[in-house]
């Protein structure tokens, strides 16, 4: 017997309706049963409800149900009857069916077989479906919300979900409208199938998937090409293969036509390959060969010194829009006026005027040649001929002596030796025999620059801001400029240079003071800028009636001047020497020892090369040293580079102090082909 | 035009400023009020009165200023005007007297 309930209505319809509701089934599914008609009574007084039993069938729903008549007429039927005890015709049909093995096997289970959902309940039991992820479970037509009782009447539909991911994309241009590029991140669409499923009494819904990518359209991306303006340099295969781009990648999809650069004008100078032997060689494995200096370059009279080479312009480019695109601008060589030198052929060659050392200096585009003068001193250096101090470059025959002083803006040769004495060179020092407790120092104006660099920088990049502090105050509602006109912009500077621009005026006086206690190792120019810097901003009683333009004026000498100590000094300053002793030498550039050194203090900016002994002292160089025998059984001998440098020695003796950086180590015992330096991680390694 | 008023009150002298401290100002600050000044011990500048400054003018008043503190004397600029104190502030005119003097 199948489930059945007992239902009163207020006619027998209603009553059925209630029970095949509560039953959660239809009319086709359950055997009625109407055991009391009921009566309407009079004027709906004493009315005597409808009773009705109604039983659920216990045939699958897939079997075909044969409705045996239409409710209306079982309702007039048993209305007919008038007795509710009766049973009707095929009320307990399917109870008679006899199951056959698969149907039990099936027995109150939920399957699917080829994507149809099949349902075999029994009166004992009900098979349950419940929502699923990806899919919507309808049962009769109403998605499931929970987990449901079904039967096999219930109409189980599964609809999987397609999932769908529009692709996106976006343009991105460049700033210089030199590329485009296109970013994707693809779509795609997720198509599902239910999947066959074993009978089971709760299903388990599961799907098979395919997932298809979507292509992003490409007119849509042409359009919005055009609408950006990219007309040049569209790559249409790229775009298609960007469009069916299955990963999130990005598509350089137009490119311009970059503009090809053109060559500033340039001063070539035959001096150097003429006077190549007088410069450091370079060997092939970057190493420098010291042995190749013979002497300084000079020029004759008459001699072509250089040839300045116009500029070549570029070729235009074209962008993504179409539109033209300049090559950077190219710069001719400006010629100036040097000392010792003219300009011939337009303005195009350099020639000598007098015979001399050839100093070429080019500041941004700016060529001066000038052929610096050079003293002859025949014999020594000493009481008779006094202490030397010149502009330009001297050369000494004999010896400088005890106690002596030579110091110049250029370079220096001494024939003979350098004893007990002292010697500034701005420039480079060759000393042909020996130096003996001396102090030498060469390339003074290295160092110098080196220490003047920045201070120029400051006051450049301060007399922007004090400008337009000048043109702030001048706006300022309750300030009068009556007083320009009589005193010029002196007060005002002198009030922001004690206040707002405090440090502007340390500096101011550093620069000052720097430049003129090394006069001498200076060129003019340099004493020329120093006296600006007073009358103009340091002296608080000038006259001077100042204006902007002469502000300008100043910024624009310290420009030039930085300019000038701004790069890394390139031109080659060097000591040489054969032997020297117990001496202290400073160089801005390198240092070329010829035979040896006992003792001293040596100290170097750029390389050092020893082809001889260092017996005792101390070594510094900052590119780094090559040496030849090293250390020395009674004096202590120490070698130290940078960081980054390297020590080469051919070498060495046990005690000898090897530093780099800030690692040192001691050998403790004699070696040979050393090779010092740090490695990644900082740590000394000596082979 | 530049004038002023002193008044002596027991502690401190007011120097009442009316006009433009500016170049024209300087003959009467120097000779006329930086002798009166010197006898006292702290003085009060009133710039209520000041509506105009110029380089010049500021210039005085800095030496003026440094020159009492230096011979230790308190002062004080007092009621400066909007316009004005935008000049000063600048010209940073309170680093260079310090800030006591404006408060």
């Amino acid at each position: 017997m199948g489930r059945n309930v007992v239902t009163k209505g207020k006619t027998v319809n209603e009553a059925i309706r209630l029970a095949l509701e509560l039953l959660g089934t239809q009319k086709e599914n359950v055997n009625i049963e109407i055991l009391d008609s009921g009566s309407k009574g009079v004027f709906g007084l004493a009315a005597k409800p409808s009773t009705v039993r109604v039983t659920l069938n216990a045939a699958p729903a897939s079997v075909p149900f044969e409705p045996v008549m239409s409710l209306d007429k079982l309702v007039s039927l048993t209305l007919d009857l008038n007795d509710g005890s009766e049973t009707l015709p095929h009320s307990s049909r399917s109870e008679e069916v006899a199951l056959s093995p698969i149907q039990m096997q099936h027995e109150g289970k939920v399957w699917v077989e080829g994507g149809v959902v099949h349902i075999c309940s029994t009166p004992e039991r009900y098979p349950l479906i419940g929502p699923v992820q990806h899919a919507k479970v309808l049962k009769n037509g109403v998605v499931l919300e929970m987990q449901e009782p079904v039967s096999e009447h219930d109409r189980i539909v599964v609809e999987p979900e397609l999932e769908y991911v529009e692709p996106e994309w976006e343009l991105v241009t460049d700033e210089t409208q030199m590329s485009l590029m296109l970013h994707v991140k693809p779509g795609y669409r997720v198509h599902r199938f239910l999947q066959d499923m074993a009978p089971c009494y709760q299903a388990e819904f599961k799907f098979s998937e395919v997932r298809l990518p979507v292509e992003i359209q490409l007119d849509e991306v042409m359009s919005a090409l055009k609408e950006k303006n990219i007309t040049f340099g569209i790559k249409q295969d790229v775009i298609v293969e960007a469009c069916r781009s299955v990963v999130p990648s990005v598509f350089r999809i137009a490119e311009g036509l970059v503009p090809v650069p053109g060559s500033h004008g340039r001063f070539q100078t035959p001096i150097e390959k003429e006077t190549q032997h007088a410069f450091p060689r370079k060997r092939e494995d970057g190493t420098v060969d010291y042995r190749e200096i013979r002497e300084f370059p000079t020029a004759s009279e008459g001699q072509i010194l250089g040839v300045i080479v116009p500029p070549v312009p570029g070729v235009p480019g074209i962008n993504i829009k179409g539109e033209s695109v300049e090559a950077p601008p190219v710069y001719p060589i400006v010629p100036m006026k040097g000392e010792g030198t003219a300009w011939t052929d337009d303005d195009s060659r350099s020639v000598a005027l007098r015979s001399g050392m050839p100093q070429i200096r080019q500041q941004g585009y700016q060529v001066k040649v000038s052929i610096i003068p050079k003293l002859m001193h025949g014999g020594d250096v000493d009481l008779s001929s006094g202490n030397i101090h010149f502009q330009g470059d001297v050369e000494i025959g004999g010896s400088v002596q005890d106690g002596m002083k030579v110091d110049t803006s250029g370079s220096i040769l001494v024939r003979g030796n350098v004893n007990m004495a002292n010697i500034v060179a701005s420039q480079s020092l060759i000393v042909q025999a020996n130096i003996i407790s001396s102090k030498i120092t060469v390339g003074k104006s290295n160092m110098l620059y080196a220490e003047i660099e920045p201070l120029l920088k400051e006051v450049s990049s301060k007399l922007v801001l004090l400008k337009s502090a000048i043109y702030q105050v001048s706006h300022a509602a309750a300030f009068k400029m009556t007083d320009f006109q009589s005193s010029g912009l002196g007060p005002l500077l002198n009030v922001l240079l004690k206040g707002k621009f405090k440090y502007l005026n340390d500096t101011f006086t550093q620069l000052f003071e720097k430049i003129e206690s090394n006069q001498s190792y200076l060129d003019e120019e340099w004493g020329k800028y120093s006296k600006e810097l007073y009358r103009k901003l340091l002296n608080p009683l000038t006259d001077l009636l100042l204006d902007l333009n002469d502000l300008d004026q100043f910024k624009q000498q310290t420009d030039y001047l930085y300019a000038l100590v701004e790069p890394p000094i390139e031109n080659h300053v060097f000591a040489k020497f054969d032997y020297a002793h117990n001496s202290h030498i400073y160089s801005g550039g390198d240092i070329v020892i010829g035979k040896g050194c006992y003792g001293g203090m040596i100290y170097c900016q750029g390389h050092m090369e020893s082809q001889g002994f260092l017996r005792g002292g101390v070594y510094y160089a900052g590119k780094g040293m090559r040496v030849n025998e090293v250390g020395s059984r009674g004096a202590s001998t120490k070698l130290h580079v940078p960081e980054y440098s390297e020590i080469q020695a051919a070498r060495a003796f046990e005690g000898t102090i090897l530093q780099v950086g800030k690692r040192f180590y001691q050998l403790p015992a004699e070696k040979r082909h050393i090779h010092a330096r740090l490695n990644a991680d900082g740590e000394l390694i000596i082979h | 035009m530049f004038t002023y008023q002193l008044i002596e009150k027991e502690h401190e002298i007011v120097v009442l400023c009316e006009g433009d401290i500016d170049i024209d100002a300087g003959d009467v600050i120097e000779e006329d009020i930086q002798p009166v000044l010197s006898l006292h011990n702290r003085i009060v500048f009133d710039f209520e009165k000041v509506y105009f400054v110029d380089s010049s003018g500021i210039g005085l008043i800095i030496r003026l200023v440094s020159d009492l503190q230096e011979a230790g004397k308190a002062v004080r600029i007092e009621k400066i005007r909007p316009e004005v104190t935008e000049v000063f502030e600048l010209l940073q005119i309170d680093e260079i007297l310090g800030k006591q003097v404006f408060e």
